[in-house]
């Protein structure tokens, strides 16, 4: 219940508002009485008559209210039913306007409602000629002056009528969003918003590791896998859980213990950049069709070069002189592009010509074909074909990463090992390259070698020939009798690092870990795919301290 | 028990003031923030973290339709708009409805009157005590 402070503010601010909107709706009729068909101003007199509506319902002035109601129900022809204002319709706005400023000042002065019936004029007029105006052609015209029966007023309750009965809205089918266009362009807006204030926040915590970033990229992440679980993006959402939960952690370590470990959230941002791409790709033909109603886009800052992620490696790069760092960063990127086809090829070749018997070969020709001698030199033919592409393919790749080392030169960034030859794996969602030089062996994961120690926590042991190897799992996955384990060289003792996948190898550029980074646990740096994404590489030495 | 952050949002400056007299008389609400159109609002939601959005339809710049698809995608609080057509199941409503609304309810009326509360607002307050499994 109002105290009378209250309601003499709530008067004061209606009066204000009234008063400003009947201002808003005089201006709006005369400027359409020029130019009548303007879709903006029809939109802003219905508006500014509705907010007239709404704060006399909201005072209980009912005269002003029905008056108001029927002004507005006019006008909603034009809005809505596409009925063209015309000249008269205008004039009897006009008309009904001077009604209603008066009935306005009126109740102002009184501070209470007048009878309804002060109303019943205009009303009546707006009435017929609301019906006049929906009539077909062709039927008999309502002269709004001699239209004497008043219609009940559509939708309102009569002066001292009971209120209305609670509204129940029937049961409706909710929209998905993920087949709305206008949703799904405001959740692809959301998404690049929501992965830059990621990104920055991650930034930022790796140069002054302050607990406040992570907890602006948990913010952001969290609202963001919000936004995707109702786009029905289970994979995004699922991933940005992961990293709001790894962020929390941090958080809290960095709480207690004052240094906190960030080791596990680049991998958890790369798992959601691939979900991210994922789920653009669902979007991609939605998000082109243009949408019904969009409302005046807000200033977005400009898109990052086209297959460019998360730019952790070469942030401080500086930009050439006169060249803008965008510009050499896609030039990078693409040299990166060509350099990861080429080295597809390679590997295929090498495949192929390593599982080529070549003897066995020679020898079935020389046994079974007809004509030995052109079999023989086609099928030498044919390899020396593969030899040669093979060897253009290693040119090129070396040429590639001549490129990509003057270019990153030129961005300013320091390299201690620029080029690494190494086995990619996958380990959980994350893939890593392992230095070639510290594998010993790749091999199977079955129940005769994986064992179990009684000792030290029943930890897991590999038995490689008659060496007991520690296991390490990374994905802190449960760890089955299936799959794979890649023996690396530690420095003091070989490990089984167990794998979900071997991807293949891959001479990758490596860039080094910078600022908090350098202390990441099992990790000595990172590395660019051939899409520009970035991946881990693993540090033997580091993972056999870690255990 | 912790109390139900509201947010209200009308182009209306008077009917924002009594809505907001209206949860002042109930001590498990406050309301935290109001918005003058959509895109007010969806400036000000991050900060607000309301529990319950009380939504205009009719509003410039950005109206009530166009924000129900931005909050269903920005927030988790529940949407109630408070319609003055919504009494007559008017194509707005039901759009209102199928774009995410929790509830379309009638706007307040005749609060000048001392009983609002016996009113319009009273299904405005059973409703929300029932989106927010409140006991009434």
């Amino acid at each position: 219940m109002e105290n009378s402070n209250d309601l003499e503010e709530i008067w004061s601010i209606f009066g204000e508002e009234i008063r400003e909107n009947l201002d808003l709706v005089e201006d709006c009729l005369l400027k359409l009485a020029n130019n009548p068909q303007d879709p903006d101003l029809i939109a802003a007199l219905f508006r500014s008559m509705h907010t007239v509506k709404g704060g006399a319902r909201m005072m209980g002035l009912s005269a002003l209210e029905t008056l108001a109601h029927h002004a507005e129900d006019l006008v909603s022809l034009a809005r809505d039913e596409g009925i063209p204002l015309d000249e008269e319709m205008i004039h009897l706005l006009l008309l009904s306007l001077d009604h209603l400023r008066q009935l306005a000042e009126e109740v102002l002065c009184r501070r209470q409602d007048v009878d309804q019936c002060r109303a019943a004029g205009p009303v009546r007029a707006l009435e017929a000629l609301i019906a006049a105006r929906r009539a077909p052609a062709g039927a008999p015209g309502v002269n709004p002056l001699t239209q004497v029966e008043p219609a009940p007023a559509a939708g309102l309750p009569a002066a001292g009528a009971a209120p209305a009965a609670a509204y129940v809205p029937p049961p409706v089918e909710i929209i998905d969003l993920a087949t709305d266009p206008l949703s799904v362009r405001i959740f692809l807006e959301m998404e690049d918003e929501e992965l830059r204030k990621i990104q920055a926040g991650l930034e930022t915590y790796i140069e002054q590791p302050q607990s406040e970033a992570l907890e602006r990229v948990a913010s952001a992440a969290d609202s963001l896998a919000y936004a995707a679980g109702q786009m029905g993006c289970a994979g995004l959402a699922e991933a940005l859980g992961q990293l709001v939960a790894a962020c929390v952690a941090c958080i809290q370590q960095d709480d207690s213990a004052g240094s906190p470990p960030v080791e596990n959230l680049l991998p958890l941002l790369v798992a959601v950049e691939e979900a991210e791409v994922a789920a653009r790709q669902r979007f991609a033909s939605l998000a082109s069709t243009p949408p019904a109603v969009v409302s005046p886009p807000a200033a977005k800052p400009p898109e990052p070069p086209a297959g460019e992620t998360y730019p952790l490696a070469v942030k401080d790069a500086a930009p050439a002189p006169g060249v803008p760092s965008g510009q050499i960063m896609q030039q990078f990127l693409d040299v990166i592009g060509e350099m990861a086809g080429d080295q597809t090829t390679l590997n295929q070749l090498v495949v192929r010509l390593s599982g080529a018997d070549l003897l066995g070969g020679i020898t079935r020709i020389l046994k079974f074909e007809q004509d030995p001698t052109r079999a023989l030199e086609a099928y030498l033919s044919q390899h020396m074909q593969d030899i040669a592409a093979l060897t253009q393919a290693e040119h090129r790749v070396s040429a590639s990463i001549g490129r990509l080392q003057e270019m990153v030169n030129e961005m300013g960034i320091s390299i201690d090992r620029t080029i690494v030859d190494g086995m990619v794996v996958r380990i959980g969602r994350v893939e890593y390259l392992i230095p070639i030089a510290s594998i010993l062996r790749i091999a199977g994961i079955s129940a005769q070698n994986l064992l179990r120690s009684s000792s030290e926590g029943h930890r897991l042991l590999f038995q490689m020939e008659e060496q007991i190897l520690p296991v390490i799992d990374l994905s802190e996955a449960e760890c089955s009798a299936d799959g794979l384990v890649v023996v690396v060289e530690g420095e003091a003792l070989p490990f089984a690092l167990r794998i979900d996948e071997l991807v293949g190898q891959q001479r990758a550029l490596v860039l080094p870990l910078t600022g908090q980074m350098v202390g990441i646990r099992n990790v000595s740096g990172c590395f660019l795919h051939g899409d520009g994404k970035v991946g881990m590489v693993l540090d033997p030495a580091r993972i056999e301290a870690a255990c | 028990m912790e109390k139900k952050r509201i947010m209200i949002v009308d182009d209306s400056p008077a009917m924002r003031l009594v809505i907001r007299n209206f949860f002042s008389t109930d001590k498990n609400f406050v309301v935290v923030q109001t918005a003058e159109n959509g895109r007010d609002a969806l400036e000000k939601l991050p900060a607000a973290n309301p529990d319950v959005i009380l939504l205009d339809l009719e509003m410039p710049e950005m109206g009530g339709l166009e924000f129900l698809r931005h909050a269903r995608l920005k927030t988790r609080a529940k949407l109630v708009v408070l319609s003055s057509v919504a009494a007559t199941g008017s194509q707005a409503a039901l759009q209102a409805r199928m774009l995410g609304a929790d509830a379309v309810v009638a706007k307040p009326s005749g609060a000048v009157s001392y009983d609002l509360a016996e009113k319009r607002g009273s299904e405005l307050w059973q409703v929300i005590h029932q989106l927010l499994g409140m006991q009434g």
